[in-house]
């Protein structure tokens, strides 16, 4: 299997082996992500993509282990590593301490993760009062510091303001500051842009690409969105149905895209700078995590699919330089015709 | 030139806001959703209402349903005055335009299955006889794609394309002429907004339906519009057919807009026009033009803040609000 | 008491057990009966409620001695709990185990009939006041009225101007006195409705305000009727033996669970069993119908699914 890290320096973040399921209450397992590797590598961005119910955003929470246990639980054989320490093993003291200090969170919707009635200096300083044993007036001046940074105006006078007098963008901009305040080495971004307004969302990650030289940090970006992964991530994974399906450095996964599922993907974005043409459709719709089809995962949808398809799983298979797909086309090429797939969405049912 | 199937004329909706003790007094400010706001459509074209959010646009079509009523301004239908219409006309008017509602979450009845939900506007308008309805929602649900056994269904099982798709299957029982389709596929994912995008293109085509198309994502909007109006701060900034728009924005906020919108080609690089600061709140708009605190054009001049551009036409069908609208970025 | 008349409360204590059990394994089938069930003290409420209201419904079958006799004056006064009275004999020598029986007639039918009063107006009025922007302002302060009524008081002077008030009156005057709190909660049920899609599009559609209640607000707005329900039979009953023991509830001889603990009160020392199984009476049924409450919150509860 291609070791993803292999050309980067300095990985921060391993993953291998991830398995997060979940009991149902009618006793079935709903096998949300179900064998994910990948490594991050400091001052690198690794862009994770997938549509709703692909796993994406277990993900994230099962490195800091915020998945409620139960339902869920992350199985043993799975490998979470910071800077070589394993943190499924520590101790929840030690894992307190790595949370919002050496791995930092920030998630989709600002206004949801703010506390509405706590003043947003007093939040914004808060991992640094917890982590850094800096008093009440230092952590506070470090507050200010830090909403200066993210680019709030006025940011003294800002940190008085309670979160519903901030605007979306300004939020959000709190909860960066907030994440990073104890200058973290990891920092995972949980689609931070989807709730906020197109230019808005441009100046967020601007503020996440600078921010991320200047400190240094391994950048995990989850994100539905294949334009931002495009302008904001050095290398891209795409998981479907709680796997991996394709991990490329950027360039080479828009050039020349391996799995059938991105394809699909990027064929299905309306685009400004192509012609105006029918959108492709991927057929199908996602299945439900406790019934993943057999074989590959993404066969009852896939243009492509041919017997093996239905009946062995492939493993991620190698593509080229950093690039590996869970295809059985990357081992068969010539049944990669040169027919686009077809752009008919079959009835659903 | 044949008159136009919607025409909008001054639309203007403002809300009190900041209530004054006891109720006693003038509201402290005006929230001015919608701030004079007018276009047409013909009849078999498709017009997008694009802008971020808080821009108004979906109050425009809330007032076009008579979900809300306006401050001020006309709204006429194939020549009929829609504000003017009573109960029993306003019910008529209703089969004729219709809507599909952004949320596919919220927008179906959670206790009704889905043949309950599609037979209710046939029931309101006495439309089909009874005895034929279940059979018209059968025809209805292959018409959007979708398996007639659906219809047993309740909303919580089908997933958010497929509720969708019930939705505008909903909206096209009565046989409308107007589809009113507010950011119909903002919450869907990429796949299946490719799907509904399709659908909803095929649907046009195929009964010649208009459409007023209301999203905030310029890249689909120009898969399904013919002409396009942006809007800021509850006016119209800038409006020309689809093709001039994209190829040649004239208005700094459309070149703002469409610089933003990410290109899913790290191999493009583009230069990004970001508009500074943030967004201002509709209660207290900027002196003279809207966007002039966070315009980046370089010939901004106190002229833009004192003096509110109006909406011109530069060129046939292209309307820009701008005073160097000539000069565009 | 004879071994034969034993039999009976036996038979409905396992009717209660029967019912509790069978009512799950049905339910268990349905997503919204498993929900139902996934509060533990749901089965329990169910077999309670059932028990008593089995109680009720035959209670001259499963009685031995007639509620009002009395039976032995001297002997059998404030008898402790024995194989011939399993409850004891309460102040006037009567069969404290029959007595309950029959008051639960009396409790339950008050409890029950005047919840329904409470709470079908309580909705009336949630509804209107929710949907009808206008009717809002005047209910409201209407139902703040209400809520600030010291209710005991005006239950005593409608008692008062009435000479023997009627057992439907008495549902009715508590009935009358007890749905302000129920239209607080549907009014706030009904505002957040209002605002949904589904319900702009019912009206984009061109549905009038009737049908829009009555097949979209109505039917979301279940939750907190349950809920007052359920808390509102609890609340009658307590009610309902407050004005027993105050003496202007249900009239004796008629038994009722209030006004068994109000004979027994000044005896609780030395007879307390007189007082004890009446008041535990109530104290389940109250847990059951609460618990049943929660359940059935839960149970009506689609529940919406995250993208």
């Amino acid at each position: 299997m291609t070791n993803p890290g292999a050309t980067t320096p300095a990985v921060l973040l391993r993953i291998r082996d991830l398995r997060t399921y979940f009991v149902t209450e009618q006793g079935a397992t709903a096998r949300a992500v179900d064998g994910v590797s990948f490594d991050v590598g400091a001052g690198e961005t690794l862009g994770l993509v997938g549509e709703s119910g692909c796993g994406k955003t277990v993900t994230s929470l099962s490195i800091l282990r915020l998945i409620p246990e139960p339902p869920g639980y992350i199985r043993p054989g799975s490998l979470i590593e910071l800077d070589g320490r394993n943190l499924l093993t520590l101790p929840p003291r030690e894992l307190r301490g790595i949370r919002g200090r050496e791995i930092a969170m920030i998630f989709q919707d600002p206004a949801a993760s703010l506390n509405p009635v706590l003043r947003v200096g007093d939040q914004v300083a808060e991992p640094a009062l917890v982590h850094l044993g800096l008093s009440r007036a230092a952590a506070r001046a470090r507050a200010v510091e830090m909403l200066e940074l993210v680019g709030v105006p006025d940011a003294a006078a800002r940190a008085d303001d309670y979160p519903h007098q901030l605007s979306g963008g300004l939020q959000q901009r709190a909860m960066i500051a907030m994440a990073l305040i104890c200058r973290p080495r990891v920092l995972i971004a949980d689609e931070p842009t989807t709730a906020l307004d197109v230019t808005i969302q441009a100046q967020i990650l601007e503020l996440l690409d600078r921010l991320q030289r200047q400190l240094g940090m391994a950048v995990l970006l989850i994100t539905h969105d294949l334009g931002l992964v495009a302008e904001h991530a050095d290398r891209i994974a795409v998981m479907y149905a709680g796997q991996l399906v394709e991990t490329a450095p950027a360039p080479a996964l828009f050039a020349r895209p391996q799995h059938p599922y991105t394809e699909g993907l990027l064929a299905s974005i309306p685009r400004l700078d192509r012609p105006r043409a029918r959108l492709h459709a991927i057929a199908g719709q996602v299945p439900a995590a406790t019934a993943w089809p057999a074989g590959c995962r993404f066969h009852p949808r896939c243009p492509y699919a041919w017997e093996r398809c239905a009946r062995e799983e492939p493993p991620l298979l190698d593509a080229g330089p950093g690039q590996a797909a869970r295809c059985w086309l990357v081992a068969e090429p010539a049944r990669r015709s040169t027919r686009p797939p077809s752009p008919v969405p079959r009835p659903l049912s | 030139m044949t008159a136009p199937l919607l025409e909008v004329e001054a639309l203007v909706k403002h809300y009190p806001a900041g209530r004054r003790f006891l109720g006693l007094g003038r509201p402290r400010h005006v929230v001015r959703a919608v701030d004079g706001v007018s276009f047409a459509i013909a009849r078999g074209r498709t017009l997008a209402l694009v802008g971020e959010s808080g821009c108004g646009k979906t109050t425009v079509a809330r007032i076009i349903l008579r979900l809300a009523d306006p401050t001020a301004g006309r709204v006429r239908f194939d020549g009929v005055d829609l504000l003017a219409l009573d109960a029993a006309r306003l019910r008529a008017a209703r089969r004729r335009l219709q809507m599909v509602f952004q949320d596919p979450y919220g927008s179906l009845n959670p206790r009704m299955r889905v043949r309950a939900a599609l037979r209710e506007p046939l029931e309101i308008h006495g439309l089909v006889a009874p005895g034929e309805r279940d059979a018209r929602v059968a025809t209805l649900l292959k018409e959007v794609g979708l398996a007639p056994s659906l219809a047993a269904c309740f909303p919580h099982e089908l997933s958010g394309g497929q509720r969708q798709r019930v939705g505008i299957a909903r909206a096209l029982s009565v046989e409308p002429e107007l589809l009113v389709c507010d950011e119909p596929v903002s919450a869907l994912d990429v796949s299946v907004q490719a799907q509904v995008l399709n659908l909803l293109a095929d649907l046009r085509d195929r009964r010649g339906l208009t459409y007023l198309f209301i999203a905030h994502d310029l890249a689909v909007v120009r898969h399904i519009a013919d002409d396009v109006a942006v809007m800021y701060l509850g006016r119209i900034v800038e409006q020309a057919p689809a093709a001039t728009l994209y190829g040649g924005p004239r208005h700094p906020y459309t070149v703002a807009l469409l610089s933003a919108v990410p290109l899913p080609d790290p191999a493009v690089r583009r230069r990004r026009i970001i508009p500074l600061g943030e967004p201002p709140s509709p209660a207290h708009p900027p002196t003279g033009c809207p966007f002039h605190p966070r315009c980046p054009h370089p010939r901004k001049s106190d002229r833009c803040r004192s003096e509110a551009p109006a909406l011109r036409e530069l060129a046939p069908g292209h309307r820009a609000a701008c005073h160097f609208a000539e000069e565009p970025m | 008491m004879t071994l034969g008349a034993w039999l009976a409360p036996l038979t409905l204590v396992v009717l209660a057990v029967l019912a509790a059990t069978v009512t799950r394994r049905l339910a268990e089938r349905r997503p919204a009966g498993r929900r139902f069930f996934r509060h533990p003290p749901a089965e329990a409420g169910v077999g309670i409620l059932v028990f008593f209201v089995a109680l009720a419904v035959a209670a001259p079958l499963v009685t031995p001695y007639h509620p009002d006799r009395q039976l032995d004056i001297v002997g059998l006064q404030h008898a402790a709990p024995s194989w011939a009275h399993p409850l004891g004999t309460d102040l006037y020598s009567r069969d404290v185990w029959s007595r309950l029986a029959f008051g639960a007639r009396i409790s339950l039918a008050i409890g029950a009939l005047a919840t329904l009063v409470a709470v079908t107006l309580g909705t009336l009025v949630g509804v209107a006041a929710g949907y009808a922007r206008r009717l809002d302002a005047v209910l409201m302060r209407l139902v703040d009225v209400g809520l600030a009524m010291p209710r005991l008081f005006i239950l005593l002077v409608i008692v008062a101007l009435w000479d023997q008030l009627p057992l439907p009156v008495l549902i009715l005057a508590i009935g009358l006195t007890t749905w302000f709190a129920t239209s607080r909660l549907v009014r706030a049920e009904v505002l957040r409705l209002r605002e949904l899609a589904f319900v702009e599009a019912a009206r984009a559609a061109g549905a009038g305000a009737v049908r829009v209640v009555l097949r979209h607000v109505l039917p979301n707005a279940v939750a907190p009727v349950v809920v007052s329900v359920a808390v509102g039979v609890g609340n009658v009953l307590l009610l309902e033996a407050g004005l027993s023991f105050l003496g202007i509830g249900v009239r004796p001889p008629t038994p009722s669970w209030g006004n068994m603990i109000a004979d027994g009160a000044h005896h609780v020392t030395t007879a307390p069993w007189a007082t004890v199984f009446p008041g535990l009476a109530i104290a389940l049924v109250v847990m059951a119908s609460t618990a049943l409450g929660d359940a059935l919150r839960d149970a009506f509860d689609p529940r919406p699914e995250a993208p």
